[in-house]
């Protein structure tokens, strides 16, 4: 992206969300205290949303407002509530050998992510409508016409999709159902 | 989409059928009544399996808009796949009676993942690959921890789970900036999208590799590559993303282990086979050489010498698995030569599957030496079994050699394969590296194999009760026998037709 491409108005508002969703996503990772984590993922799950405003995926925007930044934050802030999470219970002292391979590796890996962003870039100008603007792919219609067209490939990966969730359910009910018999197991 | 499509991923689909159908009837029936039925239901559901996938043949065809392509090799190893979910569920029933799991869940799991491995297999479009890993892995990580009571069982489970998250998440990145690179290529050289595919189809970016210029070198596909090849191979457990795979098969109970260590091989690398077909000849520089030189040399060097000092036998195959995925992608390397190519294939479909039959085995000698379903783990336990029990000692004996790769064994045969294809592709120092590496392997297994025989024990014979776990081990060492002496008569042909039919090539799409 060019330096006039950012100091649009769609540039802005990429380069603000941007920056929102990769700053608060440090902050899930380094905030020592699990609720502000917790709070900082939010702002970064909302940060992602209004990228894909600005992609016009308006569909995707809303799910991703309501279900995750919604619903799914919200039982995260449960589970941290009834289990009491206090900072006496974590061990997040910032000290020793893994911690400076930890914080080596991901700076060398950001490192990495920027060369080939600034480097790696083919010396190509997109079409100007390769932006999806007034696009109406983003919407509910769009995505069900993409989605469940059987002449494209995603109808395939869609259905194998539930059974994914199959899995997880029938692993949750597994591993957090009551124990049969616990006595006679064998510890 | 027509009857051709569903009949290409019939496998699968069977597969999830039959785990939700295996799942409904455990929920309906009463507790004691469903054991034999709902094995019985689950293995003709395998059976049905292999009978689809066996009936599609070896020609190349795809389904569901060129999302999946089943030709020979995926036949054979949607076939294997089935075979080995079969098998773990036949020598379970011990493990799920002792320990008082659920065993409706256990079976639907383990037909779930398998197909989930077969999706995997089948899939010609990275997405639907990426659906299919998912489903194997959740499936996986609730395997490991099955045995919730016990704590290993729980702690290989979580440990499993958190990497695996992670790995997920990098596979997904891989995929999403090769993705982008493909995009950027295709639309900045003015090439069409071929009709039908997606950016995210192999067959796409092999167009983009084979047709675009300075392509292969990219920074940003190589990030990509690497990215999706580094998580695969952690997939399939191959060091230097081993940490977890000895902690898990120790952990799982021996069934269980045998499921995983072989189910999560066969699909990774076999999805891998096909990527690799795609960079065969193509200019992509040294980066994606020296990354799978190094992740090949350094299995066989930490497997090999992990496996030396274990005191626990699950912990020894554990490593055992981690230095054959070292041998596996030394294949894959020469893969990457257009003139080895089809040799190398060969090797490593030969090898996968004698592998899988080895390891299901040893994982069951463990298994029938256990006592009450707890596994035979220490290896101080197999002291003097060639006293104790002549025709256990001489099974393990077998696996053992196999997987040291003594001649007569099958083990000899798919490593001599392997290093076959890879001197015709040039990587001689590469092979006498690995050599090594089999040098110290072959310390780590006759180690156990002098304890069984040549050392006297004075422990008491114990009584097993799992006669479904020493017929798995006695029919699997038969079969490395006789597929070590007779190689061709008991499965080359198979592997022949998949080798002339390989999944996409770079001048199909021109």
């Amino acid at each position: 992206m060019t330096l006039q491409a950012l100091l649009s108005g769609q540039g802005l508002m990429f380069l603000f969300f941007a920056v929102a969703a990769i700053a608060s996503g440090i902050l899930v990772v380094i905030l020592q205290n699990p609720l502000r984590a917790a709070l900082s993922l939010v702002i970064n799950l909302f940060s992602v949303a209004g990228l894909y405003l600005s992609l016009n995926a308006y569909f995707l925007a809303t799910v991703q407002v309501i279900v995750y930044a919604g619903a799914i934050m919200v039982l995260f802030l449960f589970v941290i509530m009834l289990l009491n999470m206090g900072q006496a219970n974590l061990n997040t002292s910032y000290r020793g050998v893994r911690t400076i391979i930890a914080f080596s590796s991901a700076i060398g890996f950001g490192g990495l992510m920027s060369a080939v962003a600034l480097k790696g870039q083919p010396n190509v100008m997109l079409p100007a409508d390769a932006m999806v603007t007034g696009s109406s792919a983003g919407s509910v219609e769009g995505i069900g016409k993409v989605l469940y067209n059987p002449n494209l490939p995603w109808l395939f990966a869609f259905e194998w999709t539930s059974f994914l969730l199959l899995v997880a359910v029938i692993g949750a009910v597994v591993l957090a159902g009551k124990r049969q018999q616990p006595s006679e197991d064998k510890a | 989409m027509n009857f051709g499509d569903i009949h290409a991923a019939g496998a699968p689909i069977l597969m999830a059928v039959g785990g939700c159908v295996v799942l409904l009837t455990d929920l309906a029936s009463k507790r004691s009544a469903t054991r034999k039925f709902g094995t019985f239901l689950a293995i003709l559901f395998c059976i049905a399996s292999m009978v689809c996938s066996y009936t599609l043949g070896g020609q190349l065809r795809t389904a569901f808009s060129n999302g999946i392509a089943v030709e020979g090799l995926v036949v054979t190893m949607q076939i294997l796949l089935a075979a080995i979910a079969a098998i773990t569920i036949v020598a379970s029933s011990e493990i799920l009676q002792s320990f008082h799991l659920p065993k409706g869940e256990y079976r639907a799991l383990i037909l779930l993942a398998s197909a989930g491995a077969m999706v995997l297999v089948q899939s010609l479009d990275l997405v639907n690959a990426f659906v299919g890993i998912e489903i194997m892995s959740v499936a996986f990580y609730v395997l490991a921890g099955y045995r919730r009571a016990q704590a290993a069982s729980e702690e290989a489970g979580a440990k499993y789970f958190l990497m695996g998250a992670f790995v997920s998440a990098i596979l997904l990145f891989g995929i999403a900036l090769i993705y982008g690179s493909v995009g950027l290529a295709m639309k900045a050289n003015g090439l069409e999208l071929p009709q039908g595919y997606s950016f995210t189809n192999i067959v796409t970016i092999s167009k983009a590799i084979h047709q675009v210029p300075g392509f292969g070198t990219s920074p940003l596909f190589l990030l990509g590559a690497v990215m999706l090849i580094g998580s695969l191979m952690f997939k399939a457990g191959v060091a230097p993303f081993h940490m977890v795979a000895p902690d898990v098969y120790q952990g799982a109970p021996a069934p269980i282990a045998g499921f995983l260590a072989t189910t999560s091989k066969v699909a990774a690398f076999t999805i891998l086979m096909r990527f690799f077909t795609i960079l065969a000849g193509a200019d992509t520089g040294a980066a994606i050489n020296v990354v799978v030189i190094g992740l090949a040399l350094l299995s066989i060097i930490v497997g090999n010498t992990g496996a030396a000092n274990q005191k626990s036998i699950k912990r020894l195959f554990g490593y055992s698995s981690v230095a054959h995925g070292g041998y596996i992608v030394l294949g894959l390397l020469a893969s990457l030569g257009t003139e080895s190519q089809a040799a190398a294939i060969t090797a490593v479909t030969f090898y996968i599957v004698a592998y899988a039959i080895t390891t299901i085995g040893s994982f069951a000698v463990v298994a029938w030496l256990g006592k009450d379903g707890e596994d035979a783990d220490a290896i101080s336990a197999y002291r003097g079994l060639g006293k104790r029990n002549l025709g256990a000692a001489i099974t393990l004996g077998i696996f053992l050699l196999s997987l040291s790769g003594i001649p007569l064994t099958v083990g000899f045969l798919t490593k001599l394969g392997v290093f076959m294809a890879l001197l015709s592709a040039g990587g001689t120092w590469v092979a006498v590296v690995a050599l090594i590496g089999s040098a110290i392997g072959l310390y780590a297994y006759l180690r156990v194999i002098s304890e069984m025989f040549f050392v006297d024990s004075t422990q008491q014979e114990t009584s097993s009760t799992d006669g479904a776990s020493k017929l798995v081990a006695v029919s699997a060492a038969t079969l490395v026998i006789v597929m070590g002496v007779f190689p061709s008569q008991a499965l080359l042909p198979s592997f022949e037709a998949s080798v002339t039919a390989p999944p996409v090539s770079g001048d199909e799409v021109k």
